[in-house]
């Protein structure tokens, strides 16, 4: 391990990082939100895996409840759950609701995270550059 | 799996800990992931126990410690930025703890051919910091651009999956007649993740912030990235201390 390294290592983060910043607006432009159910425990063979929708397999396993899509001006699309009566299911609908708040939480808290990281990894570069 | 309630799997910490003592951690490479795949996703997996009362509580506690550690980074950071490298009483050695082996460090770092060139256990050690400072950046780097997994499981039943996007897109699976409390449970999981993965970037924040105002303070040949590894050292210390001393309280 040297110096020249632990430099390469900064400036391939802060690089990085900017490039990924680039795509971050586009990114948060909306939030989407989805919630589906399982009649089967089987998270475990799941998990680390990409959540691939278009996968038979995978659709064989989950069913999609309800979506929520949020653009950045609020303009807003759900599609609500409903039961064998066509009935709102409330309870889905509920748990649903509370992912959506979430994940608006989450995009607020990521945008700041984002800021802080940039300043710092911007001066950082500065300095190993300089 | 490493019979933990609370595990992080794929992600490589420096010296294989959660410097954040939050989470215990399972390396990527024993994930069970597939190739190719294990790049891209980090699993923060919560293990219950079937009782509500003692579920709630677990994970409760672990939550206030996550706020416990951001409010200690707040003071890490303020002790950070109040250090003075050149004050005469550093010069003199008359400081303690986590200060004095870090102005150790810088003095040490100042004159660094005949520090290293003399004292082998001193570089020795330095490269292995170096090593895990290297690994925090490339951990800050996935931290914020992966997904991020989040299993609840309760009794040995997982309950359910959230799968987190950077960008906020949440997608939850839930087993089938899932109560409300479990669905509390696994809200109060997906809380702690992020949580979590908040404080390690604000970690990695300070610690970068620290080390180059050091060096502009200290003017280490090297500046920033020298000093890089004694700040992450000093912080962790400093957690480490400000804990010990909550648990006394």
């Amino acid at each position: 391990m040297s110096e020249s390294d632990l430099r390469s290592a900064i400036e391939k983060f802060a690089k990085d990082l900017a490039a990924k910043a680039e795509s971050f607006v586009g990114d948060i432009a909306t939030v989407e939100v989805r919630t589906f159910t399982t009649p089967s425990s089987g998270f475990t063979s799941l998990a680390g895996q990409r959540l691939d929708l278009t996968d038979p397999t995978a659709l064989q396993q989950l069913q999609l409840r309800a979506y929520t899509k949020v653009d950045f001006d609020c303009d807003t699309t759900v599609c609500i759950p409903v039961d064998a009566n066509d009935q709102i299911d409330r309870s889905v609908w509920d748990m649903h609701q509370t992912m959506v708040n979430q994940a608006l939480k989450t995009r607020e808290t990521m945008l700041r995270t984002m800021g802080d990281a940039l300043s710092s990894a911007l001066e950082a570069l500065q300095r190993v550059v300089g | 799996m490493n019979g933990s309630a609370f595990v992080l799997s794929g992600m490589a910490l420096p010296g294989g800990k959660d410097p954040l003592g939050i989470w215990a951690t399972d390396g990527p490479a024993a994930t069970p992931f597939a190739a190719g795949q294990a790049e891209d996703v980090m699993v923060w997996r919560v293990e219950l126990p079937s009782s509500g009362f003692d579920a709630r509580s677990l994970l409760g506690a672990r939550t206030a410690a996550v706020s416990a550690r951001v409010s200690a980074l707040a003071d890490v950071e303020a002790r950070l930025a109040a250090l003075e490298p050149t004050a005469p009483h550093y010069a003199m050695g008359e400081t303690t703890g986590p200060e004095a082996a870090l102005m150790a460090t810088i003095q040490q770092l100042a004159m660094p051919a005949v520090a290293f060139d003399t004292d082998a256990d001193a570089a020795e050690r330095f490269r292995g910091i170096y090593a895990e400072c290297q690994a925090l950046l490339e951990q800050f780097r996935r931290l914020v651009e992966h997904y991020a997994w989040v299993v609840t499981t309760q009794g040995g039943i997982d309950v359910a999956l959230t799968v987190v996007a950077w960008s906020g897109d949440y997608d939850t699976t839930w087993l089938d007649g899932v109560t409300e409390p479990q669905m509390q449970l696994h809200r109060d999981a997906v809380h702690l993740a992020l949580a979590s993965r908040d404080a390690l970037l604000r970690l990695i924040n300070v610690v970068g912030t620290g080390a180059l105002t050091l060096a502009l303070k200290a003017s280490v040949p090297g500046g920033q990235i020298l000093l890089l590894p004694a700040v992450y050292q000093y912080v962790r210390d400093v957690l480490e201390a400000l804990e010990q001393f909550r648990i006394r309280e």
